[in-house]
């Protein structure tokens, strides 16, 4: 195991209420393997995977719980010690690449950084390295276009480019928060490809964001599905296709567009997410769930295993009483 | 969209952004054209021991007001003394002052700005609670009070002057930088394990260059002016000894009989001022690496 994250709760305290934006979330990475973490927005994902490298910034957030990464609890450690584990050991590739850049810096400058930071080697063996691992994504001429400016590039390629920055420092960890979500979805294919050949040649360890289940379903050997903060579901990627175990998953599942099939108005789910600074008993999924009774309610949310490695948090598929 | 603007950047080995920007900045004829200037003014006042034909301090009573002649290039003033000389020396004075104090306000007010909004919070708060205050004090009570308290020299007058000019450059810069914490490219900064200080110097204080690069050159002109509002209190300069802002006190007094006395240091200071405008502008074009180039 790789990562445990153990209760994980980070809350927002504002001025007069307190926005709990991580409810309670344990999970554990193992090496090797890619978990997705999917979600509408404000379901607390980019909050979860911030909160990996302690990037949320406190005030205003609050955080509770432990996460585990070789021994050290991330959220406990000296800044020092973070600092080394930061783009060396654990690398996040950011949701919008043309505002992930300095603009008065060349991207040769910020590619160089990690490595002279974390690393004692020289600026020449530093660009070496960088001017590699940017011709590994892709990027013809990546000598001379490592010394363009950021607005040179367009967003796939500084995606490209941050993917590289990432990827360069061999982590144990990557971190990749919604990293296709900005890009149109011809780069996007791209991205997904690159990054799944990169997976395979570096045996890396992956947390990929995204509230695209298409993704999920072609890159992620695992999947949780996290709804206001908390995780509903848990399960292999195959199984939570085959055996959804969540009514939310469902509906999520059904809202995602066919190209085959006769021609129907795509479903969506009615309501709004709860407001996160609004406290709630039960399933938070409750008020807009069309299987609902009455307990769904009032009993506490846990995830429960129904299967192996399969965990739902809905008490009517825990208690076997309901199948589609 | 990939080969956009190659041109740019491709050709040139290693090369950095001062680089680039010098190379942009000396395209820029009107602001090389202003440093040259500078550059022979500053050169002249320096050297003026040397090159100036009299004393300063050398007075021709019988010969009173004159204008401009071979005997005096710029005439001479009411007590005879040649206006050109006195326009050498009281540069040196004016040239001082203008960087001596520029200087002191650009460093404090960049690193007491950049540190209040960075920190943010409490921090902020008092520091710049602290600037509202300097703000508030009025500047020729505190100009009198140094005055009295030490001896009357140059150097209390960089210091009076560095004092009051560095207030709104923290102000702008600590504006600055509280926005550009909030970009995104600094928590990608932190995410790759940089630390505070490096993040400051080596993210943020570039992207804030533009801004105190003008507001310095705008501030070289009002030190100056600043110097000859002090001396014409007499807590500046003190005569025989002169200054740009003496002269064109001096020259203004007499203006309607002896013109010249005003407008040949006029037309210096003016076109000092002019020169350091443009300088300023070209400085913050050359070195925006998105400016467009043909």
């Amino acid at each position: 195991m790789l990562l445990a994250v153990e209760n994980l709760e980070v809350a927002f305290h504002l001025r007069n209420t307190a926005v709990r934006a991580v409810r309670s979330v344990s999970f554990e990475l193992e090496k090797g393997e890619t978990i997705g973490i999917v979600g509408e927005s404000g379901s607390g994902k980019t909050v979860l995977a911030h909160s990996i490298l302690r990037l949320v910034p406190h005030p205003p957030a609050r955080t509770g719980g432990r996460i585990l990464f070789d021994g050290d609890d991330l959220l406990s450690c000296s800044a020092a010690a973070l600092r080394g584990i930061r783009g060396n050991r654990i690398c996040m590739i950011f949701q919008d690449p043309s505002a992930s850049f300095n603009p008065y810096l060349r991207l040769a400058d910020q590619l160089m950084e990690p490595l002279l930071l974390h690393r004692s080697i020289t600026r020449a063996e530093a660009l070496d390295e960088a001017v590699a691992a940017l011709g590994e994504t892709g990027i013809a001429h990546p000598a001379e276009r490592i010394r363009s400016f950021p607005h040179e590039f367009s967003g796939g390629m500084l995606q490209r480019a941050m993917i590289a920055m990432a990827l360069m420092m061999r982590p144990q960890i990557v971190l990749a928060d919604e990293p296709t979500t900005a890009l149109d979805v011809t780069v996007q294919a791209q991205l997904l490809r690159l990054m799944r050949t990169l997976r395979e040649q570096y045996a890396m360890t992956v947390v990929f964001i995204t509230h695209n289940l298409g993704i999920v379903a072609g890159f992620c050997d695992r999947v949780l599905v996290m709804y206001a903060g908390v995780i509903l579901e848990s399960a292999p990627t195959g199984k939570l296709f085959s055996a959804t175990a969540h009514p939310y998953t469902r509906a999520l599942i059904r809202s995602v567009p066919r190209l085959q099939g006769t021609k129907e108005t795509l479903s969506t789910i009615p309501g709004a997410p709860p407001d996160p600074s609004v406290e709630h008993t039960g399933c938070p999924f409750y008020p807009r769930c069309d299987c609902r009774i009455p307990e769904c309610g009032e009993a506490p949310v846990r995830l429960v295993e129904i299967d192996e490695g399969h965990a739902t948090s809905c008490i009517r598929f825990i208690r076997g009483d309901m199948a589609w | 969209m990939t080969t956009r603007r190659t041109e740019r950047t491709g050709g040139a080995t290693g090369g950095s952004l001062r680089r680039d920007g010098m190379r942009r900045f000396a395209r820029n004829r009107i602001a090389v054209g202003g440093c040259l200037f500078l550059a022979v003014m500053a050169a002249l006042s320096l050297c003026a021991p040397v090159v100036a034909p009299y004393a300063y301090d050398a007075q021709d009573l019988s010969l009173g007001a004159t204008f401009a002649s071979g005997k005096h290039w710029l005439g001479t003033d009411i007590l005879g003394r040649d206006l050109f000389t006195r326009i050498l020396y009281g540069g040196r004075v004016t040239f001082a002052v203008g960087v001596c104090a520029t200087l002191v306000s650009v460093l404090i007010g960049v690193a007491w700005g950049s540190i209040a909004g960075w920190a943010g919070g409490k921090t902020d708060t008092v520091m710049m609670r602290f600037v509202d205050i300097a703000y508030a004090f009025p500047f020729t009570i505190f100009v009198i009070i140094l005055m009295v308290f030490f001896e009357r020299s140059l150097l209390l007058l960089f210091m009076a002057i560095g004092a009051v000019e560095w207030l709104t450059m923290a102000r702008i810069v600590r504006g600055q930088v509280m926005a550009l914490r909030q970009r995104e490219f600094v928590e990608v900064a932190i995410g790759l394990g940089l630390s505070r200080t490096r993040i400051v110097l080596r993210h943020i204080l570039p992207n804030i260059a533009g801004p105190v690069i003008v507001y310095a050159t705008l501030t070289i002109p009002a030190v100056m002016l600043l110097e000859a509002f002090l001396s014409f209190l007499g807590l500046g300069v003190q005569p025989p000894a002169s200054s740009w802002g003496i002269l064109i006190r001096e020259g203004a007094e007499s203006m309607e009989e002896y013109p010249w006395l005003l407008v040949f240091p006029g037309i210096l200071l003016s076109a000092t001022l002019f020169s350091l405008n443009f300088i300023g502008d070209g400085l913050r074009d050359a070195f925006d690496p998105r400016t467009t180039r043909e």
